[in-house]
């Protein structure tokens, strides 16, 4: 038994609990049901199986039967694998690779990814409806002043990776800090040779 | 002085006839039935989980197969054995007990699992299947509590396809000293005033904690399994040896 295990078991219990909250996800499960299908993420190098029945996605980390789809990709390129025109730009890319039925691969994609849930409803349900519409009130509008600032940026899809753009400083920015270190190494330079003057 | 009966066996500690050992067995998972889940999450601290799915892991079923979750009990190996083979595959729930059996129908329709599981009452030691009929068979948690181990395993080894394995998850000998004082404490002095307080049923959980005692170690088992005529076999620690997995093949 192996972190792996764990891994898979918080994997399985978040994803079958996202599929919970959206209503949709059962008709689409009954339309994959009996397919397994394989994903090797390049980030980990370890092998996923996901298992898709009508009542939920089983994930396995050994099967030893037959794969109706195998997929090798970065887990950044999950997102655009439903994505028709994204597809073979993603290949070219070597940022993906598939063994099996390629619709496979991206109505499975699209089972992931496209996650329909009314989180305010979800919310009431628990703190009440006023609360619950405050709250996002302000999550939405905190969205659209995100969203505004990234505008001009291409594709606001990732604006994740945006965001973490934001993190890690912008080069302007460093250069500007690069300016402020030599301005206060200047005048240190400056202070010790005044000290050694009054010292004389 | 006392005559000792020709047929004995451990009841937990304490030594009773075979024939009675059923039905204390059986008297044990009816008062627990109900709750047996619920205890299941809080006396493992939830890990029973993650030994079950180390088990499916090492199972290697496949779409199509068939297999037997024996003494099943509550069905939690076999609802995810019915979604990996498929419709077109078979899973058999089978358990000595009528309690338990119908809990884990109750669950398992529940969950939505229907079409490809069966439901059968069995004793382990005479299992009511045909020879070479299944591809994966498991006993999890329910080997300490069968009263001829050797037996029930030769029953296993006869309803398995060749090519076939058996697994057999079950609490073992804890691999370090300090574990095992530990384990002791918790076993004897908190598991069953837990199973008082959930379960109102002490006695109960006093006799599993007395049954795991009792149970074969690794090494142990694994040649009363190649005794009988597995082939390959190894076990696997998990959480330090207070469980183990012997995987065994049929050739
Ligand atoms: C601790 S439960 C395990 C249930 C389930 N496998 C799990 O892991 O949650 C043990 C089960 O073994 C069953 N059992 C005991 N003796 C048996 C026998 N001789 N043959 C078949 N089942 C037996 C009991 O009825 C009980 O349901």
């Amino acid at each position: 038994m192996s972190l792996n295990d764990l891994f898979c078991a918080m994997l399985e219990t978040s994803l079958n609990k996202l599929q919970q909250f959206d209503k949709s996800s059962k008709v689409q499960r009954k339309q994959l049901a009996e397919n397994i299908i394989g994903i090797t993420f390049k980030e980990f190098n370890q092998t996923l199986y996901f298992v898709i029945s009508e009542q939920q996605i089983d994930v396995l980390n050994i099967y030893e039967g037959h794969v109706d789809c195998f997929i090798q990709l970065s887990v950044f390129a999950l997102n655009d694998l439903k994505n028709n025109q994204k597809l073979t730009e993603l290949i070219r890319n070597e940022q993906l690779d598939i063994v099996g039925d390629i619709q496979l691969a991206q109505q499975f994609a699209q089972l992931l990814t496209v996650i329909d849930i009314d989180w305010e409803a979800l919310l009431a349900d628990k703190i009440g409806d006023v609360l619950a519409h405050k709250f996002f009130y302000l999550i939405n509008k905190g969205n659209k002043n995100i969203k505004n600032k990234f505008k001009n940026k291409k594709n606001n899809q990732l604006s994740l990776l945006l965001a973490e753009k934001n993190i890690s400083p912008a080069p302007l920015e460093v250069a500007f800090f690069c300016d402020q270190v030599t301005e206060i190494e200047q005048q240190l330079l400056d202070l010790e040779a005044r000290i050694n003057r009054h010292r004389h | 002085m006392n005559k000792v009966p020709e047929s004995t066996t451990h009841f937990g500690f304490k030594t009773v006839d075979e024939d009675k050992k059923v039905e204390l067995v059986a008297e044990v998972f009816h008062s627990v039935a109900a709750r047996y889940d619920l205890m299941n999450d809080v006396l493992s601290l939830g890990i029973h989980r993650l030994w079950k799915r180390f088990t499916i892991n090492c199972s290697g079923l496949r779409k199509g197969q068939k297999a037997l979750d024996l003494a099943g009990g509550t069905g939690d190996l076999t609802a995810k054995f019915s979604r990996i083979v498929g419709p077109s595959g078979q899973v058999v729930l089978a358990d000595i007990n009528d309690s338990m059996l119908k809990v884990g129908r109750a669950k398992l329709r529940n969950a939505g699992i229907e079409g490809n599981v069966e439901y059968v009452q069995a004793n382990a030691e005479e299992l009511p299947f045909p020879d070479n009929y299944f591809d994966v068979v498991s006993i999890a948690f329910g080997l300490r509590n069968v009263t001829d181990k050797d037996k029930a395993l030769a029953s296993i080894y006869r309803v398995l396809k060749p090519g076939g394995r058996l697994l057999i998850l079950e609490f073992s000998k804890p691999l370090y000293k300090p574990v095992s004082k530990f384990y002791d404490f918790y076993s004897f002095n908190i598991l069953p005033k837990l199973g008082k307080l959930i379960a109102n049923d002490s006695k109960s959980y006093q006799y599993l904690a007395e049954s795991i005692r009792m149970h074969p170690d690794q090494e142990t088992l694994k040649e009363m399994m190649n005794k009988v005529g597995f082939e390959n076999t190894e076990f696997f620690n998990l959480s330090a040896g207070i469980v183990a997995l012997h995987r065994g093949y049929k050739y």
